[in-house]
């Protein structure tokens, strides 16, 4: 057994039986993502499509071709009726639309009274209002585009394409602005979470070894500092990949079965996993930070509890980065745990691909080696102190 | 075998450190190393163990310069330096790992500390769960992996029950015999004058006082030992500057008193006193390390 084997059998064995570590690497990340998808199922989860009910009274009866133009429109649907209903919000219909008897005389030009009326329940939101308004007007407008055509002798298809210009707006969902659901934002958030947890017991380890004067020990059996901090590395590197491998499994099997949606794993797993060693890399670096810089167990213990709790909170973690105002989301990108939400997010929500990931990775990687140069420096420094 | 000289380091805090330290141990001798808390020992240990590096002065083992890790230094640290949380032979098996032995070799190191040290039925509980000394036996079984020529130990018996310190002693002196050098550090100096064979008394950072153990203890002929019948008077035996030893025994101080074997016994006889036996004093070596710091101003 070579000395890097040996210590890595050491601190696998010293890792299994910290149960108090074990419980905030693997159970406080499993609860914490159980309650909040749960919690914020409602505020992150898809809204269910629009459709605001509403009575129709034709008291025309000469266009057919409006009332079919209305009723194609996509959030309103109309229920036929011949008299004005009394009131407006009892049964669900929020608003009523009265094709006027004048109508074909407006439309003439040969009444200044309204061809159409549009009337709003009290408690209609003004945002719905005007979301009727603009969708009568924009049946009204094909269907008096169609009837001009007509009366040129064009046909209906010729008004579709030269007229209406049918496919000239198109709405283009951005992939890049989708919004995770409440698992898709709680599962990576709070398994980064986590992951940068492992700082207290991987600190722990190198103060207790340091106060014990193991460290020094060691140091006369001839191992080198390479090997006594290398081999804390591999196990804790480890046990962030179960952690990943736990909670995604978490997410995409039981959460459903509590009535959360599920976490789609249908996405690249290699980017994944890239992106959970890169976070893995990032949290080790800080606890190796911490390691160095804290003199004794409860100043590691504090130093790591504030850090993490801290880089949560302003990256995007425990709130959405996405419902914060703009200020704290300029603020949110310099947490390093901010970095790792986007890759995951970028995975895991819009299916990206590796040069998506790219970013955060090199983030990651990039202050993981900051903080790598800083231990070293410290623990070099330490060494020659005594 | 073991050489430093005109050892001198220097901690930020001006109180901890060495200042021009010289010292030899010879091959299969013991050095006991005496001095109170904040004398320089410890620092003096992890200069001679390398984990320190000397701001001047030299020490070589075997005339080749000492480093960090050197094979043949093994060092019994004052701490439980070892895993509370893994099983006694874990510990071991650990320690023998990073020695980068052939397995082998590890698994018959690790037995042989583990018999040394009567460790045995006590292999597979966690160290965390041993009693006092028996933490210290794995502190020392884990030195032993070493197969060291050289054996460093800080302060082994602190907190000690006496078994356990008669245990270790007897290990020491058994190693010894099989051609360990050792070099000891202690409070305790009745361990110390039992074990060594020659004794280095530092202070403030300085060697004081270093020699063989038997001519520290009888360096002066200073003291009398004498049986009488009767007892003198009081203040016959104030004159004399005699006082009664518990085994019966009057004890005579001549040192610094301007006195002579003759003087004493001289008076004693005309008092009337029966001279029934006689021996000379020998020094203790609490006496010695006493009058040493002492001497120096310190204590």
């Amino acid at each position: 057994m070579g000395a890097l084997t040996a210590s890595v059998r050491k601190e696998t064995l010293l890792l299994v039986r910290d149960w108090h570590a074990l419980l905030v690497l693997f159970l406080m990340p499993g609860l914490f993502i159980t309650i909040m998808s749960l919690a914020l199922q409602e505020q992150l989860g898809d809204q269910p499509a629009l459709q605001l009910s509403g009575w129709l009274i034709d008291n025309s009866n000469s266009h057919p071709e409006f009332v079919t133009e209305l009723n194609r429109q996509e959030y309103l649907s109309f229920t036929p009726t011949q008299d004005q209903p009394l009131a407006l919000s009892g049964n669900k219909k929020l608003f009523s639309l009265t094709l006027n008897n004048n109508f074909t005389a407006a439309l003439e030009g040969t009444s200044s009274a309204p061809g159409v009326t549009l009337r709003f329940a009290p408690e209609l939101p003004q945002r719905d209002r005007l979301l009727i308004n603009a969708a009568v007007q924009d049946a009204f407008a094909r269907f008096n585009t169609h009837e001009i055509a007509l009366s040129l002798g064009y046909d209906r298809s010729y008004a579709e394409q030269q007229l209406l210009h049918k496919g000239f707006i198109k709405t283009d969902h951005n992939k890049q602005q989708s919004r995770p659901n409440a698992v898709q934002q709680s599962v990576p958030a709070w398994l980064i979470f986590a992951m940068f947890f492992i700082a207290i017991p991987l600190s722990t380890t190198v103060i207790q070894e340091r106060q014990q004067r193991t460290l020094a020990r060691l140091r006369t059996f001839g191992v080198a500092t390479s090997i006594i901090y290398g081999a804390k590395l591999i196990p804790y590197f480890l046990v962030n990949l179960l952690q990943l491998i736990l909670m995604l499994a978490l997410g995409a099997l039981l959460l459903p079965r509590l009535g959360a949606e599920g976490l789609s794993l249908q996405v690249n797993l290699l980017a994944l996993l890239a992106i959970g060693s890169a976070t893995s890399i990032m949290a080790l670096a800080m606890a190796s930070l911490i390691a160095a810089l804290a003199r004794t167990l409860e100043q590691a213990t504090a130093i790591s509890g504030a850090i993490n709790i801290l880089l949560a909170a302003i990256g995007g973690i425990m709130i959405p980065a996405f419902v914060m105002p703009q200020t704290m989301q300029s603020l949110a990108k310099l947490s390093p745990m901010n970095w790792a939400l986007e890759g995951f997010l970028a995975v895991l929500v819009r299916q990206g691909s590796w040069a998506e990931i790219a970013q955060p990775c090199a983030l990651l990687l990039g202050g993981a080696a900051i903080a790598w140069l800083i231990s070293i420096a410290l623990i070099s420094r330490g060494k020659h102190d005594g | 075998m073991l050489c430093a000289k005109g050892l001198t380091f220097s901690y930020r805090q001006p109180q901890q450190q060495v200042v021009d330290v010289s010292l030899q141990v010879a091959e299969g001798e013991i050095l006991g190393l005496l001095g109170p808390n904040g004398a320089g020992k410890t620092t003096l240990v992890s200069l001679m163990t390398g984990q320190l590096t000397p701001s001047s002065g030299s020490i070589t083992l075997h005339k080749e310069k000492v480093y960090l890790g050197h094979p043949d230094i093994a060092l019994v640290p004052q701490e439980f330096a070892f895993y509370p949380r893994l099983s006694v032979a874990e510990n071991l098996a650990y320690f023998a790992g990073v020695l980068n032995l052939p397995r082998k070799i590890q698994q018959l190191r690790s037995e042989h500390a583990i018999a040394r040290c009567a460790l045995a039925e006590f292999k597979s509980r966690r160290a965390g769960q041993l009693s006092g000394g028996l933490k210290r036996r794995l502190n020392f079984a884990i030195a032993l992996l070493q197969a060291p020529k050289l054996l460093i130990l800080d302060e082994p018996t602190a907190n000690v029950d006496p078994h356990s310190r008669a245990f270790l002693l007897d290990t020491l002196r058994q190693l010894n015999a099989e051609g360990t050098a050792v070099i000891y550090t202690s409070h305790l100096l009745s361990e110390v004058e039992s074990l060594a064979d020659t004794v280095a008394v530092m202070d403030q950072g300085r060697i004081l006082l270093q020699g063989p153990m038997s001519d520290l203890l009888n360096e002066q002929q200073h003291s009398i030992y004498v049986k009488l019948t009767p007892d003198p008077t009081a203040s016959l035996a104030l004159e004399l500057n005699g006082i009664k030893q518990t085994d019966g025994w009057w004890q005579f101080y001549l040192a610094g008193h301007g006195k002579t074997l003759a003087t004493v016994l001289t008076r004693l006889e005309s008092a009337g006193v029966v001279i029934e036996q006689i021996r000379y004093g020998q020094r203790r070596l609490e006496e010695v390390y006493l009058s040493c710091i002492s001497g120096a101003g310190e204590l």
